[in-house]
Formats: C-alpha cells, sequence, structure tokens
C-alpha cells in the first residue's frame, strides 16, 4: 500500500511537471503579452518592466527561472496586479472554492444516495421511476440554466437566500448558507443525479448476488440485509465515480461562481488567462492540478478500503 | 421483420435482438424520434431561416432592449409583400406619385394598425391589444391602454397608437432596404412600376435579443452548432478512442502496458482546464478555423475512456475461437483488427458514444458560458443561453428557449444512450 501510494506520488509529480510545461509553452507561444496596452509605453519604462519579470531572457530561460521558484513554493508576482503575489491571490481564492466545492458534494452524497438506493430497491414500481427520471433531467440541464432557475425560485421569489456574493464561514452559519447554498445545490444537483443513478445500479447487481439470498434466507429482516450487506457494495460505484465527480465540480465550479459572483479560484483562472498574465495562470493550473491528483489518490485508497477484492501491489 | 434469410449468422441474433429490445424502451424511442427532429431542423436551417421564421440569423432590428415572443419586425431579406396594397399606390403616395421612407413607414404604421384592429372600428380595444404581437407590451393590456390613452375613452386611436410607438413596426433603416431592394432608378423613392406592395411584418416567436436578432432563428442556427460540435468531436473521440483501445489490446504485452499507463496518466490530467487554457489563448482566430480546435479538443477529452472500454472488448473477444481460427489462416493482425475484433466489439462501443454526444455538448456549452465557444453572430445553444443567463430575470425568454432545447436534446439523447446500452449490453448496466 505505502509503496503504491509512493509510486502514485511520483507519477503526480510526472503529470505537475507535463502539465506546466505545456501551459507555459502554450500560454508563450500564443500572440499578446500581460503588458500589451493600448497605449504603446516608452521603449524605456517597457524594457524595464520586461526585465523585472524576466520577459527579456530566452524562453527556454524564463522556463527555468519559473520551474525553479515553483519548486520553491514560490509562484512570483502577478503581472496584472502588480503589488500582490501569486500566492497571496490563490490562498484568498482557494478556500471560497474548496468551501463551495465540498457543500455541493455533501449535497450530491446526500441526495444522490438515498434516491438512488429506494429506487434500485423498489424497481420497477413509481418509486423507481419517478427519481430516475428527475435524475436524468438533473444530468441534462446544464448548471448555467440551473442557476437561475434556482435563483427565480428561491432568491427572488421566496426570498430565503441571496442572489449572489459570498460571506463567508467567518460570518456566521446562516449568513454564509444564505449566499452559499443555492450555488453549492447548483454546482451539486447535477453530481446529486449522477450518483443517484450510479447507487442504483451497484444495488441492482448486488441485490441479486448468493449472499444477499443467504442473509435473508438465514432470517434477517431486510433493513439489515441492506444495511449490513448490500450497502457497502452498492456504494462502491458511487466511491469510483468521486474522483471524476470532484474533477467536474472544479471545473463546473467556474460556471457557478461566476453566476453567483463568487470571489474564488475559477474567476482568476480564466481572467488570468485573458490578461497573459502567466504566472497566475501557472499557479491556478498547478494547485487545481495538485488537487485533483491528490483528491484521486485519496479517493483510490478509500476505494481498497470498501472493497477487499481490489489490491494495488 | 422481414430480414433475408441468407443473413443468420452469428451477428444477426444478436442485433435483431437488441432492436427488439430498444423497440420495447418507450422512453428511448421518444428520445431517438426528438433527437432526429432537432438533426432535421438543424440540416433544414436555411430553408426554416427563409420561408419560417423569414429572419436571417444576423440580422438586426434596432431596439433598446430585447423583445418577448410575439413581437413583429420586418425582416430584411426574406420578407413578404402585401399584393393587397399594392392597389393602394396612388393614395399612398400622395401628389408626387412616388413613396419615399417617411410613406411607407406611415402607410406600415396604417397597415398594421388595420390588423390589431379586428373588429374594424378604427380603434382598438384591450382584448385586440392583448392579442396584439408588437413590442411594447410588455404587461397586461390594461396597463398598455393606461398609458396610451390621452382621451380617456378605454380605446386607442390611430392617434394615439402613434404617439405611443405602439405600432412602430418598421424602422427607418429598415424603410430604406425595403426601398433600396425595389428601387431600380436609384432616386431613393419608389415609382408605382416599382411598388410591389408593403412589407409584412413577422411574428418573433421566441422574441429577439438585445440587438433585435431573431430568437428563433438563433436557436434553429444554434441547434446546427450544438449537434454538429457534440457529433463530430464524438467522432474524434471515437476514431482516437478505438484506433489506440484496439491496437494496445490486441498487441498486447509491453505495448499495451505502456499504452495504458500513457492513458491513465492522462486521466490526471485536467482536461478541461487545458482546453480553457487552449480556447483562451487562441481567441483570436478566425471563427471557422476555431470550431474544428474546438472539435478536437473536446475529443480529445473524450477519448481516454473510449480507448479503455475497446481495449477491453478487444482482449476479451481475442482468446476466442473465430479469431484463432482467422490467424491460423494467415489473415494479417490489422485485418483482424478491422474485420474482425471491432465489429464484435461495437455494442459497448455504440453505447459509449451515444452518451458521449450529450457529454460534449453540455462541454461545448461550458466554455460558451465562458465566451470560449463559437462566436459571435454564429450562436450553439449554449453561448445563447449564456447570453441569457446575464438578464434572466428581466428578459427570461432569452434564457428559457436555447436552455429548454438543450435541455430537452441532452435528455432525448440520454434516454437513447441508455436504452440503447440496454438493448445492446444488458450486462454493461453500471449507473
Amino acid at each position: 500500500m505505502v509503496r503504491y501510494i509512493l509510486r502514485r506520488l511520483l507519477s503526480s509529480v510526472l503529470v505537475l511537471f507535463i502539465i506546466v510545461t505545456g501551459s507555459f509553452f502554450v500560454m508563450k507561444a500564443a500572440p499578446g503579452g500581460p503588458f500589451d496596452r493600448d497605449r504603446k509605453l516608452p521603449a524605456e519604462v517597457e524594457k524595464n518592466i520586461k526585465a523585472k519579470y524576466h520577459l527579456d531572457k530566452p524562453v527556454w530561460q524564463q522556463y527555468a527561472l519559473q520551474l525553479q521558484s515553483m519548486a520553491r513554493g514560490d509562484f512570483g508576482p502577478s503581472m496584472k496586479y502588480p503589488d500582490r503575489t501569486v500566492n497571496e491571490i490563490l490562498a484568498e481564492g482557494l478556500p471560497v472554492s474548496l468551501i463551495l466545492g465540498l457543500q455541493a458534494m455533501v449535497i450530491a452524497l446526500l441526495i444522490g444516495l438515498p434516491i438512488g438506493l429506494l429506487a434500485g430497491l423498489k424497481q420497477n414500481t413509481w418509486l423507481d421511476y419517478g427519481p430516475m427520471t428527475g435524475a436524468m433531467a438533473g444530468v441534462s440541464v446544464p448548471n448555467f440554466v440551473m442557476g437561475p432557475i434556482l435563483v427565480l425560485i428561491f432568491a427572488i421569489k421566496l426570498q430565503w437566500f441571496d442572489a449572489a456574493n459570498w460571506n463567508g464561514p467567518a460570518a456566521g452559519l446562516w449568513p454564509h448558507l444564505k449566499t452559499s447554498l443555492l450555488p453549492s445545490l447548483t454546482l451539486g444537483l447535477f453530481y446529486g443525479a449522477y450518483v443517484a443513478r450510479l447507487t442504483r445500479g451497484g444495488m441492482l447487481e448486488i441485490i441479486r448476488q448468493d449472499f444477499i439470498r443467504t442473509a435473508r434466507a438465514k432470517g434477517l429482516s431486510e433493513t439489515m440485509v441492506v444495511v449490513r450487506h448490500a450497502l457497502k457494495g452498492a456504494i462502491i460505484p458511487v466511491a469510483s465515480y468521486l474522483g471524476p465527480a470532484f474533477a467536474g465540480m472544479l471545473t463546473g465550479s467556474i460556471v457557478i461562481e461566476r453566476i453567483f459572483n463568487i470571489p474564488g479560484l475559477g474567476s482568476h483562472f480564466v481572467n488570468s488567462a485573458f490578461n497573459r498574465d502567466y504566472p497566475l495562470v501557472l499557479g491556478t493550473i498547478v494547485l487545481y492540478s495538485s488537487l485533483l491528483v491528490l483528491l484521486n489518490l485519496v479517493v483510490d485508497v478509500l476505494y481498497t478500503l470498501l472493497d477487499p477484492r481490489v489490491t494495488y501491489d | 421483420m422481414t430480414e433475408a434469410p441468407q443473413t443468420v449468422e452469428k451477428g444477426t441474433s444478436l442485433w435483431a435482438d437488441a432492436w427488439r429490445r430498444l423497440l420495447r424502451n418507450k422512453a428511448a424511442l421518444v428520445g431517438g424520434a426528438i433527437v432526429a427532429l432537432m438533426a432535421m431542423i438543424a440540416l433544414a436551417f436555411g430553408f426554416i431561416s427563409e420561408h419560417v421564421t423569414r429572419f436571417r440569423f444576423d440580422e438586426q432590428h434596432l431596439a433598446s432592449e430585447p423583445k418577448p415572443p410575439g413581437a413583429r419586425s420586418v425582416p430584411e431579406t426574406h420578407f413578404r409583400v402585401d399584393r393587397a396594397s399594392a392597389a393602394r399606390f396612388d393614395e399612398l403616395a400622395g401628389p408626387d406619385a412616388l413613396l419615399n421612407r417617411k410613406e411607407i413607414s406611415g402607410a406600415m404604421r396604417v397597415l398594421q394598425f388595420a390588423w390589431m384592429d379586428h373588429d374594424g372600428s378604427g380603434k382598438l380595444d384591450p382584448d385586440e391589444i392583448a392579442d396584439a404581437p408588437i413590442n411594447l407590451i410588455r404587461d397586461d393590456a390594461v396597463e398598455t391602454i393606461a398609458a396610451l390613452d390621452l382621451d380617456g375613452d378605454a380605446l386607442i386611436s390611430p392617434d394615439e397608437a402613434e404617439a405611443g410607438d405602439l405600432t412602430d413596426v418598421m424602422p427607418s433603416s429598415e424603410v430604406r432596404y425595403f426601398i433600396d431592394k425595389f428601387d431600380q432608378d436609384e432616386d431613393r423613392r419608389l415609382s408605382k412600376a416599382e411598388f410591389q406592395g408593403l412589407p409584412i411584418p413577422e411574428i418573433h416567436r421566441f422574441g429577439t435579443d438585445e440587438l433585435g436578432r431573431d430568437l428563433l432563428t438563433r436557436c434553429v442556427q444554434g441547434a446546427r452548432v450544438s449537434l454538429m460540435v457534440g457529433f463530430i468531436a464524438t467522432m474524434v473521440s471515437f476514431l482516437i478512442g478505438v484506433i489506440y483501445g484496439a491496437t494496445a489490446g490486441f498487441l498486447g504485452g509491453k505495448v499495451d502496458n505502456f499504452m495504458m499507463r500513457a492513458v491513465d496518466v492522462l486521466y490526471g490530467l485536467p482536461f478541461m482546464f487545458i482546453v480553457i487554457l487552449l480556447m483562451v489563448i487562441f481567441q483570436e482566430i478566425p471563427a471557422d478555423k476555431k470550431l474544428y480546435l474546438l472539435f478536437l479538443a473536446l475529443g480529445a477529452v473524450q477519448w481516454l475512456t473510449m480507448s479503455r472500454i475497446v481495449r477491453g472488448q478487444v482482449i476479451s473477444l481475442k482468446g476466442r475461437e473465430f479469431v484463432e481460427a482467422a490467424r491460423a489462416i494467415g489473415v494479417s493482425k490489422m485485418r483482424i483488427i478491422f474485420r474482425h475484433l471491432i465489429p464484435n466489439a461495437l455494442g459497448p462501443i455504440i453505447v459509449y458514444s451515444t452518451l458521449t454526444v450529450p457529454a460534449v455538448m453540455l462541454e461545448e456549452a461550458f466554455l460558451s458560458f465562458l465566451g470560449l465557444g463559437v462566436q459571435a453572430p454564429f450562436a450553439s445553444w449554449g453561448s445563447l443561453a449564456a447570453e441569457g443567463a446575464k438578464a434572466y430575470l428581466e428578459y427570461p425568454w432569452l434564457i428559457i428557449f436555447p436552455g429548454g432545447a438543450l435541455a430537452v436534446t441532452l435528455l432525448s439523447l440520454n434516454f437513447l444512450g441508455d436504452g440503447l446500452r440496454d438493448a445492446l449490453d444488458p450486462q454493461g448496466r453500471k449507473d
């Protein structure tokens, strides 16, 4: 197990290296630069600025410098916001995005697991068809359509929540939920629907196995059969979906943050790419990728705990 | 089922079986029908624009804000003319026997007013205003009447309608366009010989956006782009995935190990971020080239799972007797892959491809929402809905129609894909 984790971490470093290298050279190949203005800067000023950010050096040298400072965990100064470092900007946005993502994940599981289990247990009844049709609709409505619908209902009509902005958990539980529940719900519904479908599938498969029949035959109550024997097997497909779900939530949060005007990482990523703010682009990409790689590893380890048949050595 | 009898070979019963199972699945059939309908609408875009909506997707009708469904404008190119009004030329043109811009505009108002005035009373009552598909009516007819009714008789006379722009159906730019089309001697006026009749305003059935572009036409054009992106990007992923997966699975051993390890590494990449980066970086390239980039980028995201599925299929088929037999009689490796392995592995591949289409369309919509997908004046459902999402409280139709079309199509594709899976790959049902 330890060897497996070490090997995975090593390959993660490789993945990160590929990403950094790829993004760096793609950005350098693109037209435009961070200091393009409508009015041309005096040659002297431009030269100074470029020297400050090492933009006057050959590309491979810039690349080496970038890697060096990244290895120290320092992403350098932002080129768009000159008095701030990339590390500061990321440290500000990351908690916001993480809270949003975690809440969405909790919502997805809270919605998806019970519905999927119920549908699987009551296969081919209206308790199956109804929720499953709903789940199908859930995976078919884009989140930028779902978001406005939810806002119209819960923020405008019922006025339970705020339509935009972000108070943060420091403001207290209710003020935080007032701004964060709708975006988390928007982000989580899609995955909740998918989790419901996966759970139902897992349940259907498990419930037909011999050991379930044995459990029933020896007179266990149906609740016991489900809780003690079927449940664990049924959520295995869900566990393997958690990795892709996290990845999807990270990308999805870019849209959600825009709709709900949330100061997370997502807006920084797209804007910095537009502004050619090279260090900030690399910083966000590396941060996102590390998160993803790490979460995938955690999920895979969790998987061995759930399913003893899976070993990685 | 009138299958030719000589095709009773190994595969036939499987496909016939699958077909029968699919026919029993109502949701999948309805889904398939809706997808087919959408595809037909998308293909017939040119015809629909010319003969049904009569607006081009990029023609603008000046307005200060988006117009609701039911508003009317005179189409720039594909307008019909009201032949009856041609006979009234002398009366419309006045003593100089030429129609100028002002006169045409005025005549259009009169014509419009007459159309709205169903009972021919010369005044509009609340019922008639409620029916009238014109710009100004946003709230109920009573409010409009209150705003326009100057003399307090609860009816709108032609003068009051004019003062309140109630029948303002043809702005001066459109009149100019209309004159240009028929003005042969180029004196900027229409003579009796040139005048064919007044243009008939058409209804914006889905309303317009803030530039006064007909939303229905744009949605039809968006169907074209959205479906094209969905199907072509899926095809790209299909090609890469099948070739890659079949090769790895068939060759096996070290090559397979290496190829699949590479896929594992690629799985770890946050692909959408790279696609976003690519699309931002290549923001300035021409719109049509960008569409190709979009196909490639989205296809490249999806091929990984496809290659895994194909590989798994190929490995499980590889040891079967018919492959052994083919190898024994000296069939080349390439031929075995393409003639024996791929056709037999097709079931799960078809299923996965069908489910890839909605995934890709969703991704395209996501990119378009960030302003990175197809570019104006072209639109996809995603980019239209993204525009609508900016002011969905004031102008809900801007997000309802394109978003609804997208959701319905995705839902249909998902139902169809699910049905195909139940039919073709009954064991493979995992979610």
